[in-house]
């Protein structure tokens, strides 16, 4: 460590990073990246594998903040700002959680009266003829879901109502 | 002009142009401290609206995924996970390189730091090459979001492998554009912050004393960083 370091690092606004810490912290970072990867493979039932990779995620988030952000060594009011942040959307996140709860009921209505087959799904076979959305059959078995010949055979696809004009995909 | 504002100018007279060993140090300042804590604080409370901001588009990811979590499941079939993880990777690496261009500016190390920026660039240039190449794919399969959403046969099989779709599956869709979308848009402004950055420290702007710019866009940086930490596990790791 030459003196310039030493001298900048006893002061609490520029603290340097070694190279051992960010080159430590960016291993951690890759380790934790190969973990997630890893950990996904292995069957814990949906909500636990949701849970590890967040957890996993946090912690690098964490890593990042703390060090490569430098808000460990940072003035208190930064790292106000910044986690206060954090605590706001967390929040906003939970509070709209409880409404989405109440708003089911409406969903499964909604579902009741819309459902493209009685199952609420889309067989996947391009030959199978166009499915359209409660009311729509009609303008959908006369063809007006029509391919370009030359684009592949596409699945048809409840989402594109048969009275709007349907935008063709970009070939590229 | 009011006579508060007349003497004012001239209070200014003696010394607004005082730092004349300093041309980057604002006449408003006390010293470099105050000019560097002033701009930290204000990129903070940048990130901390940024945050708030991404935070709507996690929000609605987590309605979705909350009352439809089947098409998470089948929709992050259609993503490739090696993409996905060799672009977190990637990210990483130029998080790496933007914490170094911070030290390297801290030591007065011209070349270092010019050196570190555009090893940050051309980390930024990867990602987008990547995203570009999943992009296009998806474009060309016709794999989109909401009503433009019009799989090819092949890629639904492909994902599917023969099983039903479920008929909301555009949903996901929409939420992976718009989230993976908007982190782009995030990366090609960092991008243009770091080629403004490159041009000052090839000028020599940057040293002990003045590196507030060098640390505020090394920070934005690792903000950007920070959304795909979330974006890879939400979108491409789901089981």
């Amino acid at each position: 460590m030459n003196n310039d370091e030493a001298h900048a690092e006893e002061h609490h606004d520029h603290h340097i990073m070694s190279p051992k810490v960010l080159i430590g912290t960016w291993l951690a970072l890759m380790a934790l990246t190969g973990l997630t990867v890893a950990a996904i493979k292995v069957d814990l039932g949906a909500q636990a594998n949701l849970i590890v990779a967040m957890a996993i995620a946090a912690a690098k988030a964490m890593l990042v903040c703390l060090i490569f952000m430098h808000l460990w060594f940072d003035q208190k009011y930064n790292v106000m700002v910044f986690f206060g942040s954090v605590i706001f959307v967390v929040l906003f996140i939970s509070i709209t959680f409880i409404d989405t709860k109440r708003n089911v009921p409406f969903r499964d209505a909604w579902d009741a009266t819309n459902k493209p087959t009685p199952e609420g799904r889309v067989v996947v076979e391009p030959t199978v003829s166009p499915v359209g959305t409660a009311g729509s059959d009609a303008a959908a078995e006369s063809g007006e879901i029509d391919v370009p010949a030359a684009q592949k055979p596409r699945v048809p696809w409840p989402s594109q109502l048969p009275n709007t004009p349907r935008v063709a995909p970009t070939a590229h | 002009m009011s006579e508060a504002a007349i003497d004012a100018d001239e209070a200014h007279g003696d010394d607004d142009h005082g730092h004349h060993d300093a041309p980057f140090l604002g006449h408003h300042f006390k010293d470099h401290d105050h000019q560097f804590n002033t701009g930290k604080l204000g990129i903070w409370l940048f990130l901390g609206q940024e945050l708030l901001f991404f935070g709507g588009l996690f929000c609605a990811y987590a309605i979705y995924r909350g009352i439809h979590p089947e098409i998470f499941i089948e929709g992050h079939h259609f993503l490739d996970v090696n993409l996905g993880a060799i672009n977190t990777c990637v990210l990483l690496f130029s998080s790496l390189t933007a914490a170094w261009s911070v030290r390297m500016a801290q030591l007065g190390n011209k070349n270092g730091l010019m050196l570190m920026i555009v090893l940050t660039i051309a980390c930024a240039f990867g990602f987008l090459g990547i995203k570009y190449m999943e992009y296009s794919h998806k474009f060309h399969e016709g794999i989109l979001w909401g009503q433009m959403f019009s799989p090819s046969a092949d890629a639904m099989d492909h994902a599917m492998q023969g099983a039903q779709a479920d008929s909301r599956l555009h949903i996901f869709f929409s939420i992976y554009f718009v989230m993976t979308g908007l982190h782009g848009i995030h990366v090609i402004g960092g991008i243009i912050a770091y080629l403004y950055l490159l041009k000052r420290a090839a000028a020599g702007h940057f040293g002990p004393k003045y590196y507030g710019p060098v640390d505020f866009i090394a920070l934005y940086w690792h903000l950007v960083d920070l959304v795909w930490i979330f974006l890879f596990p939400l979108l491409y790791l789901i089981h």
